[in-house]
């Protein structure tokens, strides 16, 4: 028995010894060692993420508390974890927080050892006054309608923010609001990096004044309106008798116009727009020129083999495919044509009937009249693309 | 402090003064304590009552107008400052005052959540007793604020009018057995 209480005596003091040796050794451990604390971004908006890259050692758990006094009675906590190399976490600024002024918040890593001791490292972060600047992209960023009193049209587009919005209001600006409504007009909530339909319709009602309206379309969020708009003109324009075939729409201009139509003998029907002059002298402003089309052959391949023969001016881009307001679609001179073009003269837009038997293209008078009435030379060239895409057929 | 009992023979004065930061539903409670032994320095104490919380607790901080006079940071063996389990303590940022007393739980399975109550709160200073701000935090931005016994700078009207009252207050309670520590220690001084 004497020697049994031995044994267990010595054991036990072996115990005791290797108890009290690794309590010392863990309380000989040092805290642990931050060498740096990074964030990113260092400068920060409301409701905007930010990471954080602690750099220790001695560590085995990890918090971040994201201090916003005196600023807002405000503590995130937000665990750190360790991924091998460094200690890394992140979160999101809250949105209630309401700053007068640019304000430094405090980044506070605090990590821990297996005893408890602890190590800190500290940052000052710059938080802006202004929310992060939410950026619209629309699927077009123009749209350009050309109607008579009484009608309407509809077009389709989408937007998508970068950032979710709240309280959406999608509007006009005044100058253009009689002629367009938004639908729909107001959204609870935009997700993030998500299209968004909007149709936009646009009436000029019977009894406007005809000219052109300018404006844009803009969206909304709360107060704060988004700079990314979609830019809107509206030509309430004249329409014109049924002619050949056809009416087209153009401005309203202060002297009198006629209509002209010429039956060539080889079967091309010339449409002349025709304006007087200050002295009263009677000139074409723009002719609308018509030419049968096998209906075999479709608009490129008509001028591939008719005016672009050399492919030089598709192969430039001084021409390029567009949809038109009526839904055709057109060849449409956009870029200056290149001197290496050694073919006959160029209209400014070619497109194909809707029964594909006609082409139908449009072209400007050699006449420089139109001067005088405020027209340069490109505001004549965009005005003849809207004469085209407005042109309706009519049996 | 609870356990820490005067001995029998007593040659000092012991005053224990409960308030309760509790005063608004919906709203946890920063409960404090203070003691005082004649010749040394006040023991300020402190519990969470999240009973009727909104949410859970993960860092209270007490908002002073004077220099502390103990050493924030220090919560080792014998250390100024003593905390919970899973805590820590340290200077914070004062929201009003001049200096705080910040208490941060650690990690979320040290918060007190609501329904729960944590004590182990507590540090020395010879600056007597007042009222102080105290701001209580969520670890997700979430904050209320009461007032609750705390160190602050003596001056002579605020000692009778703060002192004076929250020892009645004190010892109304120990009359009505509201307060086990407060009772043993009057006992003890019997």
């Amino acid at each position: 028995m004497t020697g049994l209480r031995k044994r267990l005596l010595i054991v036990a003091l072996c115990l005791v010894v290797v108890l009290g040796v690794s309590v010392v050794v863990l309380m000989a451990a040092p805290p642990p060692a931050i060498s740096s604390l990074a964030v990113a971004p260092l400068s920060l908006r409301l409701g905007e993420q930010f990471s954080v890259e602690v750099d220790a050692t001695g560590a085995s758990s990890g918090s971040l508390f994201v201090d916003f006094r005196p600023t807002a009675p405000k503590l995130l906590r937000l665990p750190l974890s360790f991924d091998g190399t460094k200690w890394v976490g992140g979160g999101q600024i809250p949105t209630d927080i309401v700053l007068q002024n640019d304000v430094n918040i405090t980044f506070q890593a605090i990590l821990m050892n297996a005893t408890g001791q602890r190590g800190q490292k500290s940052k000052a972060v710059l938080l802006h006054r202004n929310p992060p600047s939410p950026k619209i992209t629309w699927s077009q960023n123009q749209i350009e309608v050309t109607l008579s009193t009484g009608e309407s049209t509809e077009k389709d587009l989408t937007f998508s923010s970068t950032l979710a919005l709240q309280d959406v209001v999608i509007e006009p600006v005044p100058e253009i609001a009689p002629f367009l409504s938004v639908q729909p007009g107001a959204l609870a909530s935009v997700p993030a990096d998500q299209d968004q339909p909007v149709r936009l319709s646009v009436h000029v009602p019977a009894g406007a004044t005809l000219g052109t309206y300018e404006g844009t379309v803009h969206i909304r969020s709360g107060t704060r309106t988004v700079p990314q708009t979609v830019k809107v003109i509206v030509n309430a324009w004249n329409e014109s008798a049924p002619t050949a075939g056809l009416t087209f729409n153009f401005p309203p201009f202060e002297r009198p116009s006629q209509i002209r139509v010429d039956n060539r003998d080889n079967g091309d029907t010339l449409i002349r727009f025709q304006l007087q002059n200050t002295e009263g002298v009677t000139f074409t402003a723009f002719g609308i020129l018509m030419r049968p089309k096998s209906l075999t052959v479709d608009l490129q391949q008509w001028f591939d083999e008719n005016v672009d023969i050399d492919g030089v001016l598709m192969s430039s881009g001084a021409f390029e495919e567009q949809q038109l307001q009526n839904g055709l679609p057109a060849l449409i001179a956009v870029r200056p044509i290149p001197i290496e073009y050694q073919g006959g003269p160029i209209e400014e837009g070619y497109m194909a009937s809707p029964t594909g038997d006609r082409i139908i293209s449009i072209a400007q008078s050699n006449a420089t009249d139109i001067d005088e009435f405020g027209y340069t030379q490109q505001a004549v060239i965009q005005m003849m693309r809207q004469v085209l895409g407005a042109i309706k057929f009519v049996q | 402090m609870i356990s820490k009992q005067p001995p029998f023979r007593i040659r000092f004065i012991v005053i224990v003064v409960f308030l309760s930061l509790a005063t608004v539903a919906g709203q946890a409670a920063i409960e404090g304590l203070f003691s005082y032994e004649s010749g040394t320095k006040y023991t300020y104490s402190y519990t969470i009552n999240n009973t009727d919380g909104a949410f859970d607790i993960s860092a209270f901080a007490l908002e002073f107008n004077l220099i502390p006079d103990w050493n924030q940071d220090d919560t080792g063996i014998g250390g100024d400052v003593t905390v919970a389990p899973g805590w820590i303590a340290q200077a914070g940022f004062p929201t009003l005052g001049s200096s705080a007393q910040d208490m941060l739980s650690f990690s979320s399975l040290s918060d007190v959540l609501v329904g729960d109550t944590l004590g182990g709160f507590s540090f020395a200073s010879s600056y007597a007793p007042g009222n102080v701000t105290c701001y209580e935090f969520s670890a997700f931005g979430d904050s209320s604020f009461g007032s609750v016994v705390g160190p602050v700078v003596p001056e002579a009207s605020t000692v009778w009018a703060g002192i004076l009252p929250t020892g009645l207050l004190g010892y109304h309670f120990l009359r009505a057995g509201l307060c086990t520590w407060a009772q043993a220690s009057v006992n003890d001084k019997l």
